[in-house]
């Protein structure tokens, strides 16, 4: 049963209010309209006209709407409010199919990566050995630094016409993003809840102030009907099957983001957090896998879970599945309403630069706390820091990896791709050599706790332990081996195996001697300096609560004692 | 384990450093000793830099705290964190002796 941390003000069980939940669900779907310039971008691109790029928003609204609310839905998906947007790791696969056969294409292969994401939903939980927290947590920490170079360009308002950062974009920029920040850290209340709407509204009014909307934009806004019924506008759906390996890449980019997205769900949802739940992640890449498959057969663009909006809801305190219903439902509603939707549309790039910036903060923090939440050797240092070097490259470096492969593009043009393939890789060539249970010897009267430390601390180092668990294993033998010297238990060598997997810890201690008492009730810590075998009740005593469970044996002169910790 | 020992008004504040178990009892007790024998009572050990505690760890401030109540001294504790302060929690030692979350509420208290 997961503990909700204290920063939260609505867990994810939780209902707030109705009209918070429709406020907190408008502010999510705000960060939606963030990711519009894809679709468009995939029409531009193409040739295509602008009914098209209104037809391709409107059903991306309406498959980010369905895979919002089933990825709230704990039944089919995750249970978090995690909603999918459009994503860029599909546009150069989307680029491939439309100069081959337009939209249709476009269209159909998003089915089919839906259709494949939804069949590697069902293994994804069996990969949890491929998948330790160091790489999941590098995945969430990339999450958030795969959005860094979009939200700067965007945030200095550069894009590849404007090389030269305006002055009046700038302090929008800044202005928004400090009165989100502002709203965050200094507010209580409805004003901190609602600190990314206030600073975008804040944002469309400075810019309006300022003169950054064209004519052409306000036209837009002014020209667009209140209703339209944008089904009739479906240009069908056709497939090819050599654009079927590029587009299962794609899959899986998506599904490592999911992954991603769900696990930093878990973790800002329980503060005694310790793993990533395999099966939950499974389910939610199957709603990540409805929603493509939605987008698909409707129209849309290709979609993946939201690290902007997880970024929200840490930042809100707010990640009650409500909000995403209510979010999915405004997503399906607004789709056919083009009047509120291309307001969204225009959003002025300073305004979406101050958005990302204040949301992705979050995530790449809450990557590195992941990271950090187990012990670390060199080998798993090389994990992570060769992963994210090469991953950063792609962004640093782009041109260096123009000429790759076609198929390949979805990799290399995604630096959570190209950390989290090398990382995954990594930390399966790394894996050799490290043992799973370790002995080591203990010499009453020649050694001291420091063998102890050192052994321990080395070996969960190496198998990526929770430092805590850890260090409970060290107080146990530690404690046992005072006490066995103290009172001559034996005067032969104390034989301690140490064996680990991701959900035991177990401890099994054998020698020659007379079995330590292990008391269930605690001594009167009064009498230790008084009464004799008061000290060596205590030993025990702590040996016993320091473990999960603790069994002995003595059989034959030799004494058994095996303790296990749940990890 | 390193011991650093600082005088603030009446008090000795004793900041113990790393890990105090039967290895390191032994230096623990004569610094005690000594400071003791110089005529100081009241101790507030900052145990906010250790890292672990054993039994007989715990023996060894009880120790002190019995031989500083005979000259109506008195020992206070902060800084528990992590394991240590579960160790004190687990062996009733959180009961017995006067515990502040910080050095700084110790000091507010005494003085």
């Amino acid at each position: 049963m997961a503990k909700k941390p204290t920063n939260l003000i609505y867990g994810v069980d939780e209902k707030p209010p109705v009209w918070l939940t429709l406020f907190m669900g408008f502010q999510h779907i705000c960060i939606y309209a963030v990711t519009f310039s894809f679709p468009v971008l995939i029409v531009r691109e193409m040739g295509g006209t602008t009914e098209q790029a209104s037809f391709m928003i409107s059903m991306s609204m309406i498959a980010g709407g369905i895979g919002a609310i089933a990825m709230a839905l704990p039944k089919i998906g995750s249970g978090y409010l995690c909603p999918p947007v459009c994503s860029p790791t599909n546009f150069a696969a989307a680029m491939v199919a439309s100069k081959t056969g337009g939209l249709p294409l476009i269209y159909g292969m998003t089915f089919i990566s839906g259709v494949a994401e939804a069949l590697f939903s069902k293994i994804i939980q069996r990969l949890r050995v491929i998948f330790p927290p160091e790489v999941t947590g590098l995945i969430v920490a990339m999450v958030g630094i795969t959005v860094i170079r979009v939200a700067s360009l965007n945030f200095l308002g550069l894009d590849r016409f404007n090389k030269v950062i305006e002055p009046s974009g700038l302090i929008v920029s800044i202005s928004t993003l400090f009165l989100m920040i502002a709203l965050n850290i200094w507010s209580k209340g409805k004003l901190k809840l609602f600190c990314l709407l206030i600073g975008i509204v804040f944002g469309y009014i400075l810019s309006y102030a300022l003169g950054l909307f064209s004519d052409g934009d306000l036209s837009k806004v002014s020209n667009a009907s209140f209703f339209w019924f944008p089904f009739i506008n479906h240009p069908g759906w056709s497939f090819n099957i050599s654009l079927v390996i590029p587009y299962i890449i794609v899959m899986i980019c998506s599904a490592l983001k999911t992954m991603g997205d769900v696990t930093t769900c878990q973790k800002i949802n329980d503060s005694e957090w310790k793993r990533p739940d395999m099966k939950n992640i499974s389910k939610g890449v199957f709603a990540d896998a409805i929603s493509d498959m939605a987008s698909g057969l409707l129209g849309g663009a290709g979609q993946s879970s939201s690290s902007s909006n997880v970024g929200l809801s840490i930042a809100t305190g707010t990640t009650s599945r409500v909000v995403g219903y209510a979010a999915g439902g405004f997503l399906i509603g607004l789709a056919f309403i083009p009047k509120i939707s291309s307001l969204f549309a225009i959003i002025p790039k300073p305004v979406i630069g101050a958005t990302l910036v204040f949301v992705i903060s979050f995530m790449i923090l809450a990557g590195l706390q992941i990271i950090m939440s187990r012990m670390i050797d060199a080998r798993k240092t090389f994990v992570i820091g060769v992963s994210f070097i090469f991953g950063l490259s792609i962004d640093i470096l782009p041109d260096a990896f123009a000429d790759s492969h076609p198929w390949l593009k979805p990799v290399f043009t995604s630096s959570l791709a190209t950390a989290t393939v090398l990382a995954i890789l990594l930390n399966l060539i790394f894996r050799i050599g490290i043992a799973k249970k370790v002995r080591l010897e203990l010499a009453p009267g020649t050694d001291s706790s420091q063998k102890i430390y050192s052994f321990m601390e080395e070996n969960g180092r190496a198998w990526g332990a929770r430092a805590e668990v850890i260090y409970k294993a060290i107080a146990v033998v530690n404690e046992f081996f005072e006490a066995a010297i103290e009172n001559k238990l034996t005067k032969e060598p104390i034989d301690v195996g140490v064996s680990f997997d991701e959900f035991h810890l177990d401890v099994d201690i054998h020698y020659k001697g007379n079995l330590i008492e292990l008391p269930s009730v605690r001594p009167d810590p009064h009498l230790l300096l008084t009464e004799e075998g008061a000290p060596l009740r205590l030993s025990g005593f702590l040996i016993r609560s320091y473990a999960d469970k603790v069994t002995t044996e003595k059989k034959d002169g030799d004494s058994y004692i095996r303790i296990n910790f749940i990890h | 384990m390193d011991i650093h020992v600082k005088k603030e008004a009446k008090e000795l504040i004793v900041s113990i450093i790393g890990r105090l178990d039967a290895v390191s009892v032994g230096e623990f007790d004569k610094e005690m000793d000594g400071q003791i024998k110089k005529g100081e009572s009241n101790f507030i050990l900052d145990l906010s830099r250790l890292d672990y505690i054993s039994s007989a760890g715990l023996r060894s401030i009880l120790s002190t705290s019995k031989r500083l109540k005979v000259n109506k001294g008195t020992i206070t504790l902060c800084g528990l964190h992590g394991g240590v302060k579960e160790v004190f929690d687990i062996s009733g030692f959180s009961s017995i002796f006067t515990i502040y979350e910080s050095l700084e509420n110790a000091l507010k208290s005494v003085n």
